[in-house]
This record gives structure tokens, sequence and C-alpha cells, in this order.
């Protein structure tokens, strides 16, 4: 119990003046054990050395400096509350209106979409035609019977045996 | 509200409620503790005012939330060496100055005061100055939690309960980490403490 007390009045001198009471309580520990009075003047001469820390350097304006960003940080945060009210304002006002407004954005834009298919559709079907017309005869085999051909026009033949006689 | 309310946590339920002056008050009186703190924890003296301003308007933008559960001083200096810490994080992520950088060149240390040339004489001031340099350099190559505890136990004011809480240890793991500091310094500083320099005057 007494090594408990001695140990703590110790550790209580590295933090404090010790009152004339722990004093010589702690003087007759020493007397008792002088090795341990040796560590205990190194121990000390330690809290001393800590104790005589020299404080940092603060500047004048500290106060001040911390008061104006307290005053920078409300600004913001009341910038900010503002916004949200505003848009908590804004919102059922016009939150209808805009609303359908991009519902009528969204079907012109599939509209638009729609015919832009169409149109890829004609081109692709005109694309297919115009490769078929590739297998079309030659000019000369197109216009071998031309001539007679030509005569059927101004003949006015009404039966298959007038038809031959012209053709002959 | 309890009678025997640590006062500064009154102020700062006042604070709670609005009251700047109350905030100015506790920014007064904690301001050069915070400052020594955070310098002494990441190394930097310059910088340490801003990070100690920064730790203050983070308590008034806390204070809504604050919750009487320990002393204010408690709360204030876990808040200086949470923000110290980030500052120490961000500073390795960014490759800044060592923490040897702030104490290699004993000339500009900022830590060194105005001799008084009243109460010591130049020569017992040169070396109470280099001695003082001395502490400062064993102090910081402490690891943090060690430096942190035994910087607050140097303050009367702080019970090894509250350190424990800063540092966010066990009470006895508290007392270890002291205990090692205490340690580590007194084997450094052997010489210069037998000198005689730090007796009582």
């Amino acid at each position: 119990m007494n090594d408990v007390r001695n140990e703590e009045l110790v550790r209580l001198s590295f933090r404090r003046e010790l009152t004339p009471e722990e004093e010589s309580h702690l003087e007759s520990y020493f007397a008792a054990n002088p090795e341990a009075r040796a560590q205990w003047q190194e121990d000390r001469a330690l809290g001393r050395a800590l104790q005589s820390l020299a404080d940092v350097p603060v500047s004048s304006n500290f106060t001040a400096g911390v008061l104006q960003a307290v005053d920078l940080e409300e600004a913001r945060e009341q910038r900010g509350r503002e916004s949200k009210a505003r848009w908590r304002i804004l919102l059922p006002r016009f939150g209808w209106p805009a609303a359908a407004a991009l519902l009528i954005l969204l079907f012109a834009h599939n509209r638009n979409t729609v015919k832009q298919e169409r149109v890829v559709k004609v081109l692709a079907e005109a694309s297919r035609v115009s490769s078929e017309l590739k297998i079309v005869p030659e000019p000369d085999v197109v216009l071998q019977d031309f001539e007679v051909i030509n005569q059927l026009v101004r003949t006015s033949a009404s039966s298959d045996d007038e038809l031959l006689m012209a053709l002959q | 509200m309890s009678a025997n309310l640590d006062p500064d946590a009154a102020l700062m339920l006042q604070v709670r409620d609005g009251d700047r002056t109350a905030f100015e008050t506790l920014v007064e009186k904690y301001k050069q503790p915070v400052v020594n703190l955070v310098a002494r924890t990441i190394g930097d003296f310059t910088e340490a005012e801003d990070i100690a301003q920064h730790v203050f308007v983070q308590v008034y933008k806390s204070a809504h939330r604050y919750e009487v559960t320990a002393k204010f001083s408690t709360w204030l200096f876990t808040i200086a060496r949470n923000l110290s810490l980030n500052e120490i994080r961000r500073r390795s992520r960014h490759r800044a100055d060592s923490l040897d950088e702030t104490f290699a060149d004993d000339d500009v240390n900022p830590m060194r005061q105005a001799p008084d040339l009243q109460t010591t004489g130049p020569t017992e001031h040169l070396l109470r100055d280099e001695l003082e340099a001395k502490v400062e350099e064993a102090i910081a190559d402490l690891p943090e939690k060690q430096r942190t505890a035994l910087l607050m136990c140097r303050h009367e004011e702080f019970s090894y309960e509250e350190i424990a809480r800063v540092v966010g240890c066990s009470l006895s793991a508290t007392k270890s980490l002291i205990h090692r500091a205490r340690e580590t310094l007194k084997e450094r500083l052997k010489p210069y403490l037998r000198s005689g320099a730090w007796r009582e005057d």
C-alpha cells in the first residue's frame, strides 16, 4: 500500500509541486532507498525540462482570425441553406410544367428517331434496287428489235393475224 | 445540469446556443495549449497556427452536436490531435517537409525566446537554449502517441484518463506510453539532465 502511495507521489512530483506533507512522506521513503532518490532526481530534472519548454509563438490576431473564419464558414453554410430553400420553393411551382416539357421533349426526340430509322430503311432499299439494276442486259441486246417494236406503235392491227402481217 | 459541470463545458453549451462571446473566451483560453500541441505533433511551428485556427472553427461548427460527456479540453484536444494527424497524413502523401527539418537548424528554431538577461547571465542562457533545443529534438523524435501523451501529461489539469481518451488508448496503455516516452527522453538527455541545468533554481 505504501509502495503504491510512494509511486503515486513520485509521479505527482513530475507534474506539480508537492505539498510539505507529501514532500516529507517522500523524503522518508528516499532516506530508506537512496538509489530511488537518484532515479527520482533524474526524473524530476526531466519533468522540469519538459515544464520549461517554451510556448510556440501565437500571433496577436489569432482569435480575430478564428472569428473571421467562422463568419466565412457561416456565410457559406447560409448560402447553401438558401440554395436548398430556393429549390424547395421552385420545385413545387415549376415541377409539373418542367416534367411536362421534359415529356414533350422525349416524345419529339422519339419521333425524330423513328423518322430517322425510316429514312435509313428507304436508303437501304434504294441501295438494294440499284444493285439489282446491275443485272439489266447490255444496250445492244436491249435495242436489238427496236425498229420492229417501234413500227408496232404505228400499226392499227386489231388481231393477231394483222400484227403478224405488220411484223413481216 | 450538474452542479460540478466543467466551466469550459458550460461555456461550450452557451456556444451551442449561439453565444459568440463564450466561444471567444474559449479560444482565448485554449489557443496557446492547442498551438503548442499542434506544433509539436506536426513538427512545424509555422503551419501550426493555421491548423489550430481550423481546430477552433471545427469546434464552432460541431457546437450543435456537443454533449457533455467529458471535460471540454479532452474533446478539444481530441479534435486538435485528429486534425494534426490528418495534416501529417496529407504531408506524407505529398512528400512534404520532414519532421526533422523543423528542428534541424537550431538557428531558426522559433521556440527560442528572447534572453532574460536580468535573471540569467549570457553563458547560462546559451546553455539553457541549447538544452531546450535538445529537449525539443528528443520530443520530436518520439512516436506520435508517446509524444502527445507526454505533452499532455505536462499539464497538471489533464488526468491520465483524459489523456487516454485523447490518444485513444486504455488507461494502462497510456501510462505505459508516458513511461516509455520518459525513459527514452531520460536516456537521450542523460548528460544534460545530470548537468544540473534543470535543477531547482
